[in-house]
């Protein structure tokens, strides 16, 4: 049997069957898209994979739940997105406690209280990842907001429709086209000697 | 649409300079007759278009060439009961086959010896409840005993019936159901035991790993 000329929606259904075969098949599809989409995400590279890994996983030892109706592919884009913003969200709460203890009432409480962090730029690392993964454009990327950030990205490099990314990021169409032209006007005002 | 066709000179909303841009199939003529007019429309138009190009050209960057081990490690597929059912019944098709027959034949067989028992008519209710009761417990023993146990045994333990009486067929066929069920556990994890060393070795060696 050969797995690579079968259909996603035939694949999934041999992996229901317990078929590993067409789970590393779908594996072998999806792992660059899912795994760049969570890196453009996130900007580390470890943690990416670890979050991309999870992601599949949770995606193939859940079938059962998976609603044929919808694409493969965006659900198992909705699992790997709704992951990296759990992750990107508890990231961000553990980062407000830089700015001093929420009970602290007065400014000079939040003061004496609060972390003194290094500058919140890109730290050398990092910035070597952003050219790791690309050029100004993926600096431009970085620079958005993670809900803009996933729009562009999945309209624009993996072309999915408004209504896949709608389902995706579980928010309604109208959202996802104000996303989607904010983060165009944001990019081209970025990359507008680029664009010319 | 109307909207364009009342004011040909308002500029394309963000949907038609997309549409334009990306080249979708839905481009009406009044939104194209104002492109060809409009200077800030078509520089638009052309600045999406340029983005589009340069964001769809991207590398998709690869993760470390042991990320679908990794990932195939942790994958622990499982088909519904039904299909795992299936999947038994397809391959052991001929025991299986052989224990129905049995089982069909033994009820047919227990049935015309029932039927043929002349005090059965004189019965009262009760007794033939009982008497109900108990042939449907002979049954559901002789049911699980003949799907593992071969038909000689079944005919043995009829055998057994008509010599030691109902209620001491029962309680060996409750000691039979007893070793039968303990057996199809065994057989249950014989087949799963079967199904892991299917699967290809790098897998099960990576298992833990991540």
């Amino acid at each position: 049997m050969d797995y690579r000329e079968k259909s996603d929606p035939e694949l999934v259904e041999l992996c229901k069957r317990a078929d590993e075969r067409s789970a590393a098949e779908l594996l072998r599809r999806f792992e660059r898209p899912v795994f760049s989409l969570i890196y453009r995400m996130v900007r580390d590279r470890e943690l990416a994979e670890d979050l991309a890994q999870e992601a599949f996983v949770r995606a193939f030892n859940n079938l059962g739940r998976y609603d044929p109706s919808y694409k493969f592919s965006s659900w198992l884009f909705k699992v790997a997105y709704n992951l990296t913003i759990d992750h990107l969200r508890k990231k961000r709460l553990d980062t407000v406690s830089i700015h001093g203890s929420p009970s602290a009432v007065t400014t000079e409480l939040q003061a004496a209280t609060a972390i003194t962090v290094e500058s919140m730029e890109e730290r050398p690392d990092e910035a070597l990842q952003s050219h790791e993964i690309g050029s100004e454009i993926e600096v431009a990327i970085g620079e958005l907001r993670e809900e803009y950030r996933s729009a562009i990205i999945l309209r624009h490099v993996e072309g999915r429709s408004y209504e896949e990314i709608a389902e995706i990021m579980d928010v309604p169409l109208g959202t996802v086209k104000t996303y989607i032209h904010r983060a165009r006007k944001e990019l081209q005002g970025q990359l507008q000697h680029l664009l010319e | 649409m109307r909207d364009r066709a009342a004011n040909p000179r308002r500029h394309l909303t963000p949907d038609e300079v997309e549409t334009f841009a990306l080249g979708l199939p839905a481009r009406p003529r009044a939104a194209r007759a104002h492109l060809g007019e409009c200077a800030e429309c078509h520089r638009e138009v052309e600045s999406l278009r340029a983005l589009d190009e340069a964001l769809s050209g991207l590398a998709h960057p690869a993760p470390s060439p042991r990320f679908a081990e990794q990932v195939m490690a942790r994958v622990s597929l499982r088909a519904p009961w039904y299909i795992r059912a299936w999947t038994v019944t397809r391959e052991r098709w001929v025991p299986l086959a052989a224990a129905s027959l049995t089982l069909a034949a033994t009820t047919s067989l227990m049935a015309l010896w029932l039927t043929s028992q002349p005090e059965l008519s004189l019965m009262s209710l009760s007794g033939l409840v009982i008497q109900q009761i108990r042939d449907f417990s002979l049954q559901v023993v002789m049911a699980i005993g003949s799907l593992l146990w071969s038909s000689s045994v079944v005919r043995s333990v009829i055998e057994a019936a008509e010599r030691i009486g109902m209620e001491g067929a029962i309680l060996l066929l409750s000691a039979l159901s007893l070793v039968t069920i303990s057996a199809a556990g065994a057989m249950m994890r014989n087949i799963e035991s079967e199904e892991r060393a299917l699967r290809p070795r790098h897998w099960k060696t990576l298992k833990g790993i991540g």
